[in-house]
Order: C-alpha cells, then structure tokens, then sequence
C-alpha cells in the first residue's frame, strides 16, 4: 500500500470527523444530524453553495463570500447530488465513531440531533478545529447561522432548495 | 513530542547473498566479539546506513553490495537502502513500511532521494529529519545539515582522535560544528534555522540583484546619456509629437499631388515595407498568445498552489482527528456497498490486512511528504514562469514600437510620391524614418530603465530585509543564552558523573570539579584544561563519557533534539584494561535501565562483561576472525 499516495480530504473520514467538530462547535447547540451533513458537503465544497436556491436576503451576505463558482474552481465538482451521495459513506462512517466514541450527546441524539460533548473531543483537535473556524470565520458564520436556519422540512426545505435526493433516516 | 529514532533491523547483502543480517532491540545493543573480527565493519555498516557519508571502507566490506535498514521514528516505520561505495555522497532509497514489506514489494515503490539537497524536492536527510523530528537546519557557514553531519556527533568512531567531539573530517567548518551541536542539545530551536536559511536565501538574491543592477548600470551607461526613465519618456514623446507634425506635412503634399504612377524603386520599397510589416505582425502576434499561455499557466498554477496549501491544512487536521481517535470502521464498502463483516480489532475493518504498529505513522509521513514535495516544486516552478513573463512583457513592448514604425512606413509607401513635390516628400519622409530609427531605440532604453528602477527597487528590498532577518536572528541568538546554559550545564553534569564512576584505580583524571566543552571547537576540557596529557586509555573514556553524558541529558530533559541514539565503536579502545571498560559498559546498560524515555545504544567491544553477555543486550553471535561478522 505504500505506493498508493492520492489523498481526497473529502474521501477520508477523518478528515469528515474533523469538519463535523468544526460545525458543532460553531454553532454550540443541538442541530439536526441531516443538517449537520449537509453543513459537512458546504464546508468541504463551499461553492456548492452557488447550487443552493437561496432567499434573496442570504443570496446578498453569500455574495460578500466571494466564494469562486464550481466553474472557477480548481477543483472540478459533478453534481451536487453526486457529491452527497459519495460524501454520505464517509459522513456515516464519521457519525459513527462519534457516537461511538461518546462525542455526540446521547440523548440528543435519540431525537435525531447531533450536539457536541466538548468534555470528550481530545484538546488537540478542539484547538484546531477553532483555529480553523477562526480562519474561516465569515464562511463558518454563513453556514451555522444563514444556512442552518432554512427548514429541513416542507417545500422551501434545504434539501430541496440545494437539489438533494430525499432520504430516509440515516444511521 | 521528541526526537527520536532506532535500528530495529539491519541487513547487509550482496545480490540476493545474505551477509548480515539482525534485528536490534530499544535500549542497549552490544555487538561483541575479538579483535579484527569485522564490528567496526557493522558499525560503518550502521553510520553508512542512516546516512553517513562513507568512502573508506575497511577491507572486509568490499564484498557487500548494499545496506538495508529498518528504522522506527518518531512519525513510523521507514525502511532505508544505500549501495554500499567508495564514491561520496550517495543516495538512498525510503520504503514507507517495514523492510520485509520493502523487499516484496517492486522497485517503483522505494523512492530514491539525493544526498544533497536538489533545486526541487528534497535530499534524504530532509525526509528523515522529517520523520525523525528534527527542524530543517543549515549552519551558519551556509552548508546545509545532513544525516551524515548529525551522525558524525552520535558515532563515536576508532579512528578520530580521541580529543575531538565531533567524528574527524578533511572539510570542517567550526559554524556546521556549532550548528549541529545547538540543534542536538536543542539550543537552536525552529525559528532561528529558518531564519538563517531565510537569510542564506535572501543574501543570495541580494547579491544577485547588485550583480543584476551593476551589469544593466554598465549597458545603459554605454548610451552615454541620463538613463532615468522619466528623461527617456519626456525624449520618446519629444519626438512622438515631432513625428507627427511631419506626417501631417506629408500628408498635405501627398494630397495636393494627382500623380498617381509609381517608379521601380518606390515598388521596392513598398514590398519591403510591407515584409517588415509582416514580420513585426507576426512577432506581435506569437509573443501576445505566449504571453496568454503563460498567463493562463501562471493562474493555473497559482490555483494548484492554493490547492496543495488547502490539501497540507486539510490533511494535518485529518492526520491530528485520526491519531487523537484512532481507527474507524466501515460499516460498507465504499467500492461495492456491500455490507462489511465485523474483523479482528488487530486488523483493518475494511480489508482484514493485520495491522503493522508504526504503518500508519509511515503512511501519514509519506503522504504529506508529497504533499509537500508538490508544493514546493509548484512554488519554485511559479517562480520561473512568472520571470518568464516579465521578459516577455518587455519584448512585446519592443516588438509593438517596431510594427508602429513598420506600419507608418507602409502608409507612407502607400500614398506614393512621385509629383514634383517628391524631393520634398522624400525628405519629410527620410525624417520621419530617422525619428522612427530613434523612438525605437528609445523605447528600448526605457525598457533597460524601467529594469534598472526594478533592480534597484529589489536591491533595497533585499538588503532591508537583509538586516531585519540579521536583527531577528541576534534576538532569537539573545534568547536563546539561557537554554545553551542549561542544555550544556546539564550535558556537562551527566558527562562528570559518568567520570566520577571511571575505576579509580586506572584513573588519571584526579579530582574531576567541571567538565567543559565547545562544539564549535570540538575540544572537552577537564577543570579548563583542553589538552590533557593524560593516558590514552583514559582519553577514551573521556571521549566515551562524554558521548554518554550528551546521550543522558537529552534521556533527562526534552527539550533535546538529540534523537536518543548513540553508537560507540570500540569501548576499550588504546589498550583499555578488562575491568575499565567492563566498568563503563556496565554504565551505559544502567543509564539504559534508568531511563524511561525510549532510547537505543550500540556498542560495540572485544571485552563483554561477563553478566552482559544476554540475549536481551547482545545482537548476533559472538564473532571471531575465524568466523567474522559477515558471511
């Protein structure tokens, strides 16, 4: 295996534990596990968000991003609906080490939220993960507050507004 | 966490001939056997191996072909080749796994890496300071640190002179000495080395750029006239305007004439005009799309660059997640989806392969290792097309001023001059041709000003820049006094007490108050005094000790980047009693058994002391001259 050295941060789990800490810690309250995901493939591809149907007060403090479109980016990105499903095998890999590991509440979770247990994230990766989101504070803000605060559900729904499939209950 | 690496495995072969081949353990390695029975040759094997720069090799060597070494570091398993030679500076080719894993695999998968550090990529010695967690460092002399200078200090060989610090060496320079002192003891930390190779960098290009501005000084000086650029634009437009007065005039005559026959000469003309013309078009045209090419690679690039910083970020933070959880388990496949079944909590979840301790660590340094070699070929590479472009740029400048003048030219030919105005005509036009010959070369002038003013600006740049690092570096230099204090109080402490413990009945040292040393000098001195005249035997364990106490403080105290590694060749060198060098021996296996912080020691001697004679402590067989160490 030595020899096989391609490496996708969107392809490795860890790397997805990381961003869902990031999420969390951001928004500092329980979030829905769908919209935690979500969240997850804005902060991985942020110009997805170009994709995203968004109310015309948003679409003008997502403008002030200055985010390059999928078409100006380095990275080239087939559809979104694409890259949920192949972001979704790492996402449910990384949700359940962190419910494993007892870094989601638990009983948030039983009523399908994902709230941080801070106490449990090793202090490594609590410091890097806010170092990071200070980094990248406007687009962090964009996501937990803008974003986050779409329904999930009914016709305007995230999900609908970024051209997902709709899914059942995930793990 | 803290500089650290060890020999697990040594093999040395010749073609798919064993000749030696053993595993080390952490903690002490004694290699033992008589005189002439080939030790030093498995610890010139051991120097080579890791890096040292070898090219007399002891007799016996000549029939191995290559050294292969299994090595722990702080960041995995690596596993390092060299052919064995008597040419300097060899290279050497890194596995990212075990040996065994190395051996089966193909070729391809060792990545072979030069001795000296090359323009693009790195030498052998950045990926193992790398891996083993040492800060990237040059002297202050300019010469980078490689393995093989760091490992002139851990080898404490039977060749050098048994007063010297340092493994003995035809090119030393006193700054190296220094610098790889400081860096072991952790004196210099991080900051200060890249400084001073900011500074090396930045002094280079200083020194170019007053080469660059002097030369481009002499050439415009050759013009003999003021060479600011402000004075060649106020020229340029002098004679613009002149020019087109004198167009005007033309056109006046032309329009007042109704001839309309041409002559010969004026054919010719005409046609050549209209090649120049051609061939200015032409040069306009192929440097304006190399220019869009260029521009296009450039931003390209830039894109990649941004990329590969994005992706090192991205991976350090996944590398940290992983190491600080551990390993995850799929609950499907990601090729086919399948479910997977649970596996050994030994093995990976995914495709059952055992785990290797250490394997991931190596995986991990060898992923960002690319990842960082990408980067900074990428970034030198930039580097070039961005000068590239700025001399294009300049020659399209050029190019445009000759089409102007090769375009006039033409519409001149084209109104056709053959009244009885012609002389007139002919000579307005001669005119118009010299202003053209002028503005030219006028332009070209300002081009060569415009690079004065850029080589000057960048002279000053740098030179600023030269004095900020230099101030930066005396401050960190500043800082630094009180961790030299105690890093060499410290080494100086353990090395007296490892004298102190010397049989005194075999002594010459007398009462031992303070131990002093200088890297840079390369001496040890007993109570001040550098030239001892004392027994040899007593020198060696002066030299020993020494290596031993630098061993104990860095076990004792972190802050040391000595990598927790020290061989010795030869314990009772220069006619040693038994009893002494048993006694010193005994020394280093209970520092080892002290000491809690990983370590390995290999020794090498023709006196074991009986009780060490173990398993645990000993690699290999007893060797003799009858059955030496090589097969």
């Amino acid at each position: 295996m030595a020899d096989l050295r391609v490496w996708y941060a969107s392809r490795d789990p860890y790397h997805c534990i990381f961003r869902m800490v990031r999420l969390m810690t951001a928004k500092d309250e329980p979030m829905p596990l769908e919209q935690l995901r979500i969240l997850d493939m804005f902060l991985m591809f942020p110009p997805l968000l170009h994709r995203l149907s968004l109310p015309a007060n948003m679409k003008e403090r997502f403008r002030a991003l200055g985010i390059p479109t999928p078409a100006n980016s380095f990275v080239r990105l087939p559809g979104t609906a694409s890259v949920w499903q192949e972001l979704q095998l790492y996402q449910t890999t990384a949700l359940k080490r962190l419910t494993g590991l007892g870094l989601l509440k638990r009983d948030a979770l039983r009523d399908r939220y994902a709230s941080l247990e801070k106490s449990m994230v090793p202090a490594e990766i609590m410091k890097q993960a806010v170092e990071q989101n200070t980094a990248d504070k406007v687009l962090v803000a964009f996501l937990v507050e803008d974003v986050a605060s779409l329904p999930l559900t009914g016709r305007d729904s995230l999900t609908k507004r970024a051209g997902l499939p709709s899914r059942g209950p995930i793990a | 966490m803290i500089a650290f690496f060890r020999i697990e495995r040594m093999l040395v072969s010749r073609g798919s001939h064993v000749l030696y081949d053993e595993v080390f353990h952490a903690g002490v390695n004694i290699i033992h056997g008589s005189n002439g029975a080939g030790k030093s040759t498995i610890a010139d094997f051991i120097f080579f191996g890791l890096g040292g720069d070898l090219k007399d090799w002891k007799a016996s060597a000549s029939r191995a072909e290559q050294v292969s070494i299994q090595l722990i570091t702080k960041s995995g398993i690596l596993s390092l080749r060299r052919d064995v030679s008597t040419d300097g500076g060899r290279p050497m080719s890194i596995y990212f796994g075990t040996l065994d894993e190395a051996l089966s695999s193909p070729n391809e998968s060792w990545q072979t890496l030069p001795y000296r550090r090359p323009d693009h990529g790195y030498s052998f010695s950045q990926v193992l300071f790398n891996a083993i967690g040492l800060p990237e460092s040059i002297s202050d002399g300019g010469s980078n640190i490689t393995m093989h200078q760091l490992l002139r200090l851990l080898y404490v060989d039977q060749l050098t002179p048994v007063q010297r610090i340092f493994r003995v060496e035809n090119f030393d320079t006193w700054q190296t000495r220094q610098a790889v002192g400081d860096l072991l003891s952790g004196v210099g930390g991080y900051d200060l080395y890249e400084k001073q190779i900011a500074l090396r960098e930045t002094e280079k290009l200083y020194a170019a750029a007053v080469m660059e501005y002097r030369s481009l000084v002499v050439v415009a000086s050759g013009y003999g006239e003021n060479i600011l650029s402000e004075h060649i634009s106020a020229a340029i437009e002098k004679a613009s305007k002149e020019r087109t007065g004198l167009l005007s005039l033309i056109d006046e005559l032309v329009s007042a004439s109704e001839e309309k026959s041409e002559r010969a000469d004026l054919k010719k003309i005409r046609s050549d005009a209209i090649k120049e013309y051609n061939r200015a078009r032409r040069a306009v045209a192929h440097l304006t799309n190399e220019i869009e090419v260029l521009e296009y690679e450039i931003s390209d690039a830039e894109d990649f660059i941004k990329h590969l910083g994005q992706s090192l970020s991205d991976f350090d933070n996944a590398s940290t997640t992983f190491f600080a959880l551990g390993h995850l388990a799929f609950e499907y496949c990601p090729s086919c989806f399948a479910p997977v079944t649970p596996k050994d909590e030994a093995h990976c979840q995914l495709c059952d392969t055992k785990r290797v301790d250490g394997a991931d660590d190596s995986r991990a340094l060898a992923v960002r290792l690319d990842l960082q070699m990408q980067l900074k070929e990428s970034e030198s590479l930039q580097v070039d097309r961005l000068k590239e472009l700025s001399q294009k740029q300049s020659a399209l400048r050029v190019a445009r001023q000759v089409l102007r003048r090769a375009s006039s030219t033409i519409e001149l030919g084209q109104s056709g001059t053959v009244t009885g105005r012609e002389s007139a005509i002919a000579e307005l036009s001669r005119k118009v041709g010299f202003i053209d010959s002028q503005l030219e070369s006028l332009h070209k002038r300002l081009e060569l000003a415009k690079k004065i003013q850029a080589a000057s600006d960048a002279k000053e740049d740098l030179s600023a820049r030269v004095t900020r690092l230099k101030a930066e570096i005396e401050a960190i230099l500043r800082a630094q006094g009180k961790r030299k204090l105690e890093a060499y109080t410290l080494i100086s402490n353990e090395t007296k007490a490892f004298l102190d413990q010397d049989l005194q009945e075999h002594s010459d040292f007398g009462e031992v108050e303070n131990v002093s040393f200088e890297f840079s000098g390369d001496w040890i001195a007993i109570n001040g005094e550098k030239n001892r005249a004392g027994s040899a035997s007593g020198m060696v364990i002066l030299k020993n000790s020494f290596a031993a106490g630098l061993l104990s403080a860095s076990l004792l105290d972190k802050r040391f980047n000595l990598p927790r590694w020290m061989l010795f060749d030869n314990v009772e060198d220069k006619g040693m009693v038994e009893e002494r060098s048993w006694n010193f021996q005994r020394l280093l296996v209970n520092l080892s058994k002290r000491s809690k912080t990983p370590h390995q020691i290999i020794y090498t001697t023709s006196k074991i002391a009986p009780e060490l004679d173990q398993p645990d402590l000993v690699v290999g067989r007893q060797y003799q001259r009858a059955a030496r160490s090589l097969n």
